[in-house]
């Protein structure tokens, strides 16, 4: 099991168990570190529909979309970093 | 010398990817809606172990608890339930006539409900919304309101699967609820803020203090929410009210579903 994995199953389970405050910064960071992150927009999605309803903005799925936006920002931004790099071999 | 020149393919990747993460959002928000009852079954059971968990370490703090201290909380809490219990006596007798009244003009007395647990609740979620493990089976419909037993409303079932429900809080962000200032029996618009907090936009003669009640209607007056704060600016027109609902929603255990 290599990190990623690793990191997606503890997100699955922070936002199954753990509160807002815990799991949204979590998939921020993780959406920033890893490359093309593209598991957040689920992740997101299983957040939007365990504790959202369907008359939330976008659908229902508020937290998916920024999730999306982010990834899309992040992919020339991470580019700038030395991990960038590392991470992609 | 020969110069070997590397196709630019930086930009194709980022447009497939841009591509890739509008399908993936698409498909997710068609398929996942899908699985909520299924999710709200399968967890169900997770979300209630993690509850009684969460009590049972709350239970084990009270064990490194002075005797002294437990002793002064329990004559604290001795005298606190005798006071309630004439409370609730008088308001008992206030109830029956109420529900004479209604009888009188034609109106059915509120029926006690079904009570269900709440199996998810904020801060596990950013929007106020609640998972009950009450649903079809238990006759639950949309609509239907949300109370505390014996307390305030809080919401309305927005979703019921067959043994879940979501209910989505009167205070949740944008929601819009017609309530009655008790004070002058005012009407007022409740929008909602999030966290188990309101606003409400008063004009600036309207009478309004720190702790007035909010009721639901005037027909069957339910508490809703008391008042926490008035902000006034002598500029302007108008006063902003701010308003709580009286439960700590991070730990309600139980409500109760009236049927309408």
């Amino acid at each position: 099991m290599n990190k990623r994995s690793l990191v997606i199953m503890i997100l699955i389970l922070s936002i199954i168990l753990a509160p807002y405050w815990i799991y949204l910064p979590l998939v921020l960071i993780s959406t920033f570190f890893f490359p093309f992150f593209w598991e957040g927009i689920f992740l997101a999605l299983l957040a939007d529909t365990l504790y959202g309803f369907k008359n939330l903005p976008v659908f229902g799925f508020p937290l998916a979309l920024l999730e999306s936006i982010l990834i899309v920002i992040f992919l020339p931004i991470r580019k700038l970093f030395r991990f960038n790099a590392e991470s992609n071999l | 010398m020969k110069t070997t020149f590397r196709k630019n393919n930086s930009s194709q990747s980022t447009s497939g990817r841009i591509l890739i993460i509008i399908a993936l959002f698409i498909v997710g928000a068609i398929v996942f809606p899908l699985t909520r009852g299924f999710l709200y079954r399968v967890l169900s059971p997770v979300w209630k172990g993690e509850n009684a968990f969460s009590r049972g370490v709350k239970n084990l703090s009270d064990f490194f608890r002075s005797k002294e201290a437990l002793i002064q909380e329990n004559e604290n809490l001795k005298a606190e339930i005798a006071a309630q219990d004439n409370l609730v006596l008088s308001c008992r007798v206030i109830e029956g006539t109420k529900d004479s009244l209604l009888s009188t003009y034609g109106r059915e007395a509120s029926d006690a409900g079904i009570a269900a647990t709440v199996i998810s609740r904020p801060p596990k979620t950013s929007y106020d919304v609640l998972v009950i493990d009450a649903g079809k089976e238990n006759n639950i419909s949309v609509g239907e309101t949300v109370s505390v037993p014996e307390g305030p409303i809080l919401g309305k079932v927005f979703e019921s699967f067959s043994n879940t429900s979501q209910v989505v809080l009167f205070t949740t962000s944008g929601e819009k609820t017609d309530a009655i200032l008790e004070r002058n029996l005012l009407p007022v618009t409740l929008v909602g803020k999030g966290g188990g907090n309101f606003e409400m936009i008063l004009p600036r003669t309207a009478e309004v203090e720190v702790g007035d009640k909010i009721l639901s209607s005037p027909i069957d007056p339910r508490l809703m929410a008391v008042v926490g704060d008035v902000e006034e600016t002598p500029t302007e027109g108008f006063k902003k009210a701010l308003a709580s609902v009286p439960v700590n929603l991070q730990t309600l255990r139980f409500v109760s579903i009236s049927h309408n």
